[in-house]
């Protein structure tokens, strides 16, 4: 059953992680409801991406290890659902 | 320029404080701080300052012109598969870039280390679809363990460092570094530092002592215990260690595709090589055991055929320093996440030494059923056209198991995999997860100058062959003693069997009609000749090993001849079969 997921993934803001980590879930064709990303205010160098996603508990574990395989990718939080991060709008009625 | 003048600009010391070179000189200079020897390369436009700084290198590493980037990047390979060593390649932007694409996709599901150096248009003409310019980087995110882009001359040390250390440490993988012109053309400071350690990357795990306890339990209590053996055990340079491991714990071990030459083929312990065309018993016995040991192998559909049939019976230990593998296909019991040489030899001093006498002779009753209804007949025909078997077992008998075999993808591939006994490490180049045609050729060329001492033959289809042949010329041109054995019916043999099999024999454009291929290569001055008679073989076979320098021998093989056992796509291992029933 496919269900939210928060994904936020703590990198290295290498030109091109952040097309990485989006190629990895188009390859599962995992849909994107929603991606904040941002450079860490006091590490320029570093930042996050906040991925809220659409798929099955399994696919999202295994999509997150091929994630955190990245070279850039220092480590992953991963919260089931989006209540903390996602005000429901228009994407919703997308399925 | 005149050759005197070009030679001026060759810096003779980079240690002088305050001393500049151009970023092209410094890329070459990176290369030879790392041991290269030998960059498989063409070159272009966008990649022409590193060509120019070459140039004054010649003395110092071997450059090999291939006819094709896609010739390059498998001849890296190749050269990467026999050595252990990053395989270097040289391409220039736009159309020499996305020839590559193919090795890395290759090379990534392969686990090879590969270096690719792309020159890139000048940094004030990205994106603005400039001559020869592409976007390299985003086409080559999907095949690479990493890439990165060069727009600063500054930087092109600390990248050759990181693109050596991540290509060859932990699951090795291909790595892309695009260079722009200006980058190429513009002065640094040179100092090389090789890189030991990324932040946030680490790629060797620590190994865990409670998962090898449960493991040890685990191997001690069972009675029917199995090993899988992937390219894991050849890459961690483990076949001593895994050799150790099967004896004191009697345990049968079989192989992947990538995995052969990782177990030597002729060990009483041998079971066989796994997968859709592999061996009966490895197949059969794999729904029988009670404890599968996978060692550095991805479980991958071609292994396992329908996964809710496959091992469903059995405890599963799963040993990869992939963490991304391990629970990806078939959950493991326990998951030991750590290079294979580590993990085995932890293993080995914990295990009690064992035999399982039944257990192994249940593989041998089904390697008799497998010779008696297949091989035997493949190896030993008395009438009709040769058969691929018997090319495979010549060559096997000839060099006693002593050469690096180069397979393409298809029939051959399986029949060479079923055959031939593989007893050095790292003698067996073959596309095995990307099933790239066109492979063979080129790899088979690396292959050769990454090991001095062994002979290298390729064996290849029809098809294959004529997907990169431009190759003999680069063969011909550096006289690369690669010995070449198509194995010619005529078809494309795989794709024709299963539109036999699964789609009532409608041979739907998979009938070649050949060029001479004698011929062809003679007209490359490399020796050739044509086999259609079982009589001359051995013969043939034995005048090409004997010969020093390329040679080519095309096999006319029988037409539609099948490979079997198959275990048939979507069915579960057990299924397999051993004929076709009529």
């Amino acid at each position: 059953m496919k269900k939210e997921f928060t994904l936020e993934v703590f990198a290295d803001n290498n030109f091109n992680i952040l097309n990485r980590m989006i190629n990895a879930f188009n390859r599962r064709r995992i849909r994107i409801k929603s991606l904040t990303a941002y450079e860490l205010e006091d590490n320029r160098l570093s930042g996050v991406a906040r991925f809220i996603l659409y798929t099955t508990s399994e696919n999202m574990r295994k999509v997150r290890s091929q994630v955190e395989k990245f070279i850039e990718v220092e480590r992953t939080v991963l919260v089931e659902g989006s209540a903390a991060y996602y005000v429901p709008g228009k994407q919703d009625t997308v399925h | 320029m005149p050759q005197k003048d070009a030679l001026l600009t060759k810096t003779e010391s980079v240690q002088q404080p305050e001393q500049k070179i151009t970023g092209a000189e410094a890329l070459i200079i990176c290369l030879l701080e790392e041991g290269v020897e030998t960059i498989f390369g063409y070159p272009g436009g966008a990649i022409m300052p590193i060509y120019d700084a070459l140039y004054h290198y010649a003395d110092k590493v071997t450059h090999i012109l291939t006819r094709h980037e896609q010739g390059a990047i498998h001849a890296a390979q190749g050269y990467a598969r026999v050595s252990g060593r990053p395989g270097v390649v040289f391409a220039t932007s736009g159309p020499g870039a996305t020839n590559l694409v193919t090795g890395l996709g290759d090379a990534m599901i392969d686990s090879t280390p590969l270096v690719c150096i792309t020159g890139q248009v000048a940094s004030h003409l990205l994106g603005t679809d400039a001559f020869q310019e592409t976007d390299v980087m985003n086409i080559t995110i999907p095949v690479t363990k990493w890439n990165v882009q060069i727009t600063r001359s500054e930087e092109i040390p600390q990248a050759m460092a990181k693109a050596f250390y991540i290509a060859r440490t932990g699951r090795p993988g291909p790595v892309l570094v695009d260079i722009t012109k200006d980058a190429q053309f513009g002065n640094l400071q040179f100092h090389y530092e090789p890189c030991t350690y990324i932040r946030t990357y680490n790629p060797v795990p620590v190994l865990n002592p409670g998962d090898i306890e449960l493991a040890v339990d685990l191997i001690n209590q069972a009675n029917k215990p199995f090993i899988l053996a992937g390219q894991g055990i050849l890459l961690s340079g483990a076949t001593a260690e895994l050799t150790a491991f099967a004896e004191k714990s009697g345990i049968p071990v079989a192989s992947t595709l990538l995995g052969l030459s990782g177990f030597p083929t002729d060990h009483p312990l041998y079971a066989g090589y796994l997968g859709m065309h592999g061996n009966y018993g490895p197949n059969k016995n794999i729904n029988q055991c009670d404890l599968v040991i996978a060692i550095g192998m991805r479980f991958d559909d071609r292994v396992t055929g329908d996964l809710s049939k496959y091992a469903r019976q059995a405890k599963i230990i799963h040993i990869d320093i992939d963490l991304s593998e391990i629970n990806k296909n078939i959950p493991a019991d326990i998951a030991i996440h750590a290079d294979a040489k580590e993990a085995l030899k932890a293993l080995i001093e914990r295990i009690e030494p064992k035999q399982h006498d039944h257990w192994v002779d249940s593989f041998h009753q089904l390697r008799q059923q497998e010779y008696e209804k297949i091989v035997a007949g493949d190896w030993f025909p008395v009438s009709g056209q040769i058969k691929m078997g018997e090319v495979i077992r010549h060559l096997s008998e000839l060099t006693g198991g002593h050469a690096v075999i180069v397979t393409d993808v298809g029939q051959h591939q399986m029949v060479t995999s079923r055959y031939f006994t593989y007893k050095t490490p790292r003698t067996n180049v073959t596309s095995g997860g990307l099933g790239t045609m066109g492979f063979a050729l080129p790899a088979a060329m690396g292959a050769r100058l990454g090991e001095k001492d062994l002979p290298v033959i390729a064996i290849i289809g029809d098809g294959g062959f004529q997907m990169t042949l431009q190759e003999l010329g680069t063969i011909f041109q550096y006289n690369i003693a690669v010995k070449i054995v198509v194995l010619n019916n005529n078809f494309l043999g795989m794709v024709r069997q299963w539109q036999q099999l699964f789609f009532e024999s409608r041979y739907s454009f998979t009938e070649m009609v050949n060029p001479d291929f004698v011929k062809l290569v003679q007209a490359y001055g490399i020796p050739a000749v044509e086999v259609t008679r079982r009589e001359e073989l051995s013969h043939v076979l034995s005048t090409m090993l004997a010969h020093n320098g390329p040679y080519f021998v095309d096999v006319k093989v029988e037409k539609e001849e099948n490979v079997f056992p198959m275990v048939p796509s979507g069915a579960g291992v057990s299924d397999m079969i051993l004929e076709v029933k009529k």
